[in-house]
C-alpha cells in the first residue's frame, strides 16, 4: 500500500519577477539562476559570433579576413575562453542554482549571499576577458601554453589570467554551495539514493570543482608573476619549465571537462525517464558512475602532453584515459535501457537529449582513438582533435544545455516554448553541427593543424564544407533565441507540472513563488518511478492542487503539436 | 492505495508550534551548512598549496635545481617558527572550549595570545623571505621558496585580522556557549593556516 501526500498551496499561479529584479543584487537562487543563464547565454552569442568569422577567415586558404595570424591567434584564444569560462560552466551553474534547492524540496540554497557573490564575479571576470582581447594580444590560446603566454604575448595575456582567476574563484564558491545544499538540505524521505540524478551530477561536478579549480589558481598565480613580478618559472632559458604549465594546467582542465559534461548527464538522466514515461534503468549506476568520472578524471591529465611526456607515463595515462570511457559506458547503455520500451514523446527537449545520445557517443569514441598513443601522434595538433572535443563539448554539453533549456523554460517563466520552432531549431543545429564538426575528422587525418589561419589549398573543400554549415549551425542558434522571446510573452501557460515529471521541482507553481514551497514537500518514493498507479496518483494530485497547463491553441503554430502535449494517460 | 492531501487549515496553536520547529530546525540547519562549507573551502583552497607544493617537488627534482648543501636557508628559525605556530592554533582551540563553557575571560586571553603569537610566526617568516639572495644558479629556487612564504604569508595575515576581529567581538561580549560559530570559524581558519604551513614546511625544509 503507497501512500500519496503533496503540499497544497493557494496561488494557482505565480508571475515572473519583474525584469529589473534580473539587474540587481538578490539571494533568491531562482533569479540568481536565470542571471547566470542569461549571461551564459549572451557569452554563447558573442563566441560563436567569434566562431563564424574564424570559420569566415578559413574558407581560403590565404591570410584574408584578419590582418594577421595573431589577430587570428587572439580570436580562437577568446572564443575558446568564452565558450568554456564564460558559457558552458556558466550555464551549469545557472541549471544547478535554480533547479537544485527545487528538486530538493529546499527554501534556497545553503549560503545565498555566496551564491549571488560567486554570480557576481563572473561579468567582471567576462570584462577582464574581453578587454584582453582589445588590449591587444592574448593569443596563447584557452590552454596559455607558455612561452607564447608569458614571454610574447601582451597585456592582454594579463588580463586574460586574471578574467581567468576570478573565475575559478567563482566556480569554487559555487560548487561549496551546490556540495552543502545536496548533503545538507534534503527533505525528509530523500536519502542520496532517492535523489534526482541530476543532483547526483552536480554533486560529482562540484566535487571535481572544489579539488582541482585551485590548481588553475596555483599556475594562474605563477604565470601572472613571470609576466608582472620579473619571475620565470615557465622561462626554460632562465632553468624554468614550460610543461610545468602544462601539468598544473592539464591537471584542473581536463577535470574540467567533466565540470562540462557531468551536470548534461544529468539532465539527461531527468529527460530521458519523463519523456519516455519510464523509470530510469540503473539509477545507482549512473549515479556512482557519476562519481567514479569525478575521480578518474584525476588521473587522466597527462593525455594531453603524450608528445612531450616522458615515455614511461604514456602508457598509464592511456590506460587511465581508457578506463574512464568505462563510467561513460555504463551510463550511455542505462539511458538506451531507459528508453528502451518506453512511450517516448518526441518533444524537443527529448530530440536534444537524443542528439546528446548520437554525438556525444561520437566524441567519445574519438577520445578512446586519442588515447591510443600511437594515434594520438598521429593527429596531435590537428582538427581531429578539433572535432573531437567539439563533439563532446558542443555535441554533449551544449546539446545538453538545450535539452534543459526546453525541458525546464516552462518551469522558470510559466511558459511553453513553441514545439514547431523547437523542432527547428532541433533540426538545423543537428545537422548543422553534424556536417561542421565531422568532417574535421578527415581534414584532420589529412593533416590540417589547429590553429592555423593559413593551410594547405587541397584542405580548402573540405574548410569550405565545415564553414558552410557552421553558418548554419550559427543561425539555428537565433531560432531558439526567437522562440525563447516570442515564449516568454506569448507561450502557452505551462501549469506547474506540464510534462507529468515526479521531481519536486515540478511540486509547485510555475514559476514558483520565492520561497518555493508552502510546506516542506514530501517527496514521491520514487523520483523516476513512471507507470505505477502511485505515480499516476501523485501526478493528479499535483494537477488538482496548482491547475493543469493551458490546453494546446490549434491557431498558434506548434501549439497542437501532440507530441508537445502533456499526456495525462500513460504514466 | 491510499490517497491523502496533507493540507489543512491550521489552527493558530498550531501555526505558533509549527513556526517554532521550523526556526528551530532552520537554525540546526544553517549551523551544519556553516560546518560543512568552511570545511569544503578549507579541503578546496589547501589544493592551491598541494599545487605549490608539488611545484616545488617537481622542480626540485631536476638536479641541481636546488642550492648546495651550505647554501640553502637554515631550518632552525622555521623550526621554531612552526613551533609558535602549533602553539597558536592550540591556544586558539583552548580558547573556543573556554567560550563554549562561558569563560569568555579565558577565552579572551587564550585568544590573543594565539593572535599574538600568530603575528611572531608571520615576522619570523618575513625574515626567512629576505634571508636569501638569488645568484645566476639559483633564481628558480629562490623565487619558489620566496613565493611560497609570501603565498602562505598572505593568508595568515588575513586569517589573523580575522581573528582580532573576533577577539573585538569577544570583548564587546557577543560570544557565549549558546553564541560561538565565530569563534569556532576563526579557529578551523587558524587550523587551516598551519595545516598548509605544515605542507610547505614539509616540502622546504624536509625535502
Amino acid at each position: 500500500m503507497a501512500t500519496i501526500s503533496v503540499p497544497i498551496g493557494e496561488r494557482q499561479t505565480q508571475s515572473m519577477p519583474h525584469w529589473t529584479e534580473y539587474f540587481r543584487w538578490t539571494v533568491d537562487h531562482k533569479i540568481i539562476g536565470v542571471q547566470y543563464g542569461v549571461t551564459a547565454f549572451v557569452f554563447f552569442l558573442v563566441g560563436g559570433a567569434l566562431a563564424m568569422l574564424i570559420r569566415w577567415e578559413l574558407l581560403t586558404p590565404a591570410l584574408d579576413t584578419m590582418a594577421s595570424g595573431t589577430a587570428y591567434n587572439q580570436l580562437f584564444t577568446i572564443h575558446g575562453t568564452i565558450m568554456i569560462f564564460l558559457f558552458v560552466i556558466p550555464m551549469w551553474g545557472a541549471f544547478g542554482n535554480y533547479l537544485i534547492p527545487l528538486q530538493l524540496g529546499a527554501g534556497d540554497m545553503a549560503f545565498p549571499w555566496l551564491n549571488a557573490f560567486a554570480f557576481w564575479l563572473i561579468p567582471p571576470a567576462g570584462i577582464l576577458v574581453i578587454m584582453g582581447y582589445f588590449v591587444g594580444q592574448a593569443e596563447a590560446g584557452w590552454t596559455a601554453y607558455p612561452p607564447l603566454s608569458t614571454l610574447f604575448s601582451g597585456d592582454g595575456q594579463t588580463l586574460w589570467a586574471m578574467g581567468a582567476h576570478l573565475l575559478g574563484f567563482s566556480s569554487i564558491l559555487g560548487s561549496i554551495n551546490f556540495l552543502v545544499t545536496i548533503l545538507n538540505m534534503r527533505p525528509e524521505g530523500m536519502s542520496i539514493w532517492k535523489m534526482p540524478l541530476f543532483c547526483w551530477a552536480q554533486m560529482a561536478t562540484s566535487t571535481i570543482a572544489v579539488m582541482a579549480t585551485p590548481f588553475l589558481a596555483g599556475a594562474l598565480t605563477l604565470m601572472l608573476l613571470d609576466r608582472v613580478g620579473g619571475t620565470s618559472f615557465f622561462d626554460a632559458t632562465q632553468g624554468g619549465d614550460v610543461l610545468l604549465w602544462q601539468n598544473v594546467f592539464w591537471f584542473y582542465s581536463h577535470p574540467a571537462v567533466y565540470i562540462m559534461i557531468l551536470p548534461g548527464m544529468g539532465v539527461l538522466s531527468e529527460v530521458l525517464s519523463v519523456h519516455s514515461r519510464k523509470p530510469i534503468f540503473g539509477y545507482r549506476m549512473i549515479g556512482l558512475s557519476s562519481m567514479a568520472i569525478a575521480i578518474v578524471g584525476f588521473f587522466v591529465w597527462a593525455h594531453h602532453m603524450f608528445t612531450s611526456l616522458q615515455p614511461e607515463l604514456r602508457i598509464p595515462f592511456m590506460v587511465t584515459t581508457m578506463i574512464i570511457a568505462v563510467p561513460t559506458g555504463i551510463k550511455i547503455f542505462s539511458w538506451i535501457g531507459t528508453l528502451w520500451g518506453g512511450k517516448i514523446r518526441f518533444t524537443s527537449a527529448m530530440l536534444f537529449s537524443l542528439g546528446f545520445l548520437s554525438m556525444f557517443v561520437i566524441g567519445g569514441i574519438s577520445g578512446v582513438m586519442l588515447a591510443a598513443i600511437p594515434f594520438n601522434y598521429q593527429v596531435h595538433d590537428t582538427y581531429f582533435v578539433v572535432s573531437h572535443f567539439h563533439f563532446v563539448l558542443f555535441g554533449g554539453a551544449v546539446f545538453a544545455i538545450y535539452s534543459g533549456l526546453y525541458h525546464w523554460f516552462p518551469k522558470v517563466t510559466g511558459r511553453m516554448l513553441n514545439e514547431t520552432l523547437g523542432r527547428i531549431h532541433f533540426v538545423l543545429t543537428y545537422l548543422g553541427f553534424f556536417f561542421t564538426f565531422f568532417p574535421m575528422h578527415m581534414a584532420g587525418m589529412l593533416g590540417m593543424p589547429r590553429r592555423v589561419a593559413v593551410y594547405a589549398p587541397e584542405l580548402q573543400t573540405w574548410n569550405v564544407i565545415i564553414s558552410i554549415f557552421s553558418f548554419i549551425l550559427g543561425i539555428s542558434t537565433f531560432v531558439f533565441v526567437g522562440n525563447a522571446i516570442w515564449s516568454v510573452a506569448r507561450g502557452r501557460r505551462a501549469g506547474a507540472n506540464p510534462w507529468r515529471a515526479l521531481t519536486l521541482e515540478w511540486a509547485t507553481t510555475s514559476p514558483p513563488p520565492a520561497w518555493n514551497f508552502d510546506e516542506p514537500p514530501i517527496p514521491f518514493e520514487d523520483p523516476y518511478g513512471y507507470g505505477t498507479d502511485a505515480a499516476t496518483a501523485y501526478l493528479d494530485a499535483i494537477d488538482r492542487t496548482f491547475g493543469v497547463p493551458e490546453p494546446p491553441r490549434p491557431n498558434i503554430t506548434g501549439g497542437n503539436s501532440p507530441e508537445a502535449l502533456p499526456s495525462p494517460a500513460g504514466d | 492505495m491510499q490517497y491523502m492531501d496533507n493540507y489543512r487549515p491550521l489552527t493558530l496553536e498550531e501555526k505558533k508550534k509549527k513556526d517554532r520547529e521550523r526556526a528551530e530546525r532552520d537554525a540546526e540547519m544553517r549551523a551544519r551548512n556553516n560546518r560543512m562549507g568552511l570545511a569544503i573551502f578549507q579541503g578546496s583552497w589547501i589544493m592551491a598549496f598541494v599545487c605549490l607544493a608539488i611545484v616545488y617537488l617537481v622542480m626540485g627534482a631536476v638536479p641541481g635545481w636546488r642550492p648546495a648543501e651550505g647554501h640553502r636557508p637554515d631550518a632552525l628559525l622555521p623550526t621554531i617558527a612552526t613551533l609558535i605556530l602549533l602553539t597558536s592554533s592550540w591556544l586558539a582551540r583552548s580558547g573556543w572550549r573556554a567560550v563554549t563553557r562561558d569563560d569568555v575571560q579565558k577565552f579572551l586571553s587564550q585568544w590573543m595570545i594565539a593572535i599574538v603569537l600568530s603575528g611572531v610566526f608571520v615576522v619570523i617568516m618575513m625574515t626567512q623571505f629576505f634571508a636569501i639572495s638569488p645568484t645566476e644558479t639559483d633564481i628558480q629556487y629562490v623565487e619558489l621558496y620566496r613565493l611560497m612564504i609570501a603565498y602562505h604569508a598572505i593568508h595568515a595575515v588575513i586569517i589573523g585580522y580575522m581573528m582580532v576581529q573576533v577577539w573585538r567581538y569577544g570583548r564587546a561580549g557577543h560570544y557565549h556557549s549558546d553564541n560561538h560559530w565565530s569563534v569556532e570559524a576563526g579557529l578551523k581558519l587558524q587550523y587551516f593556516v598551519t595545516a598548509a604551513w605544515l605542507i610547505f614546511y614539509a616540502v622546504l625544509y624536509l625535502t
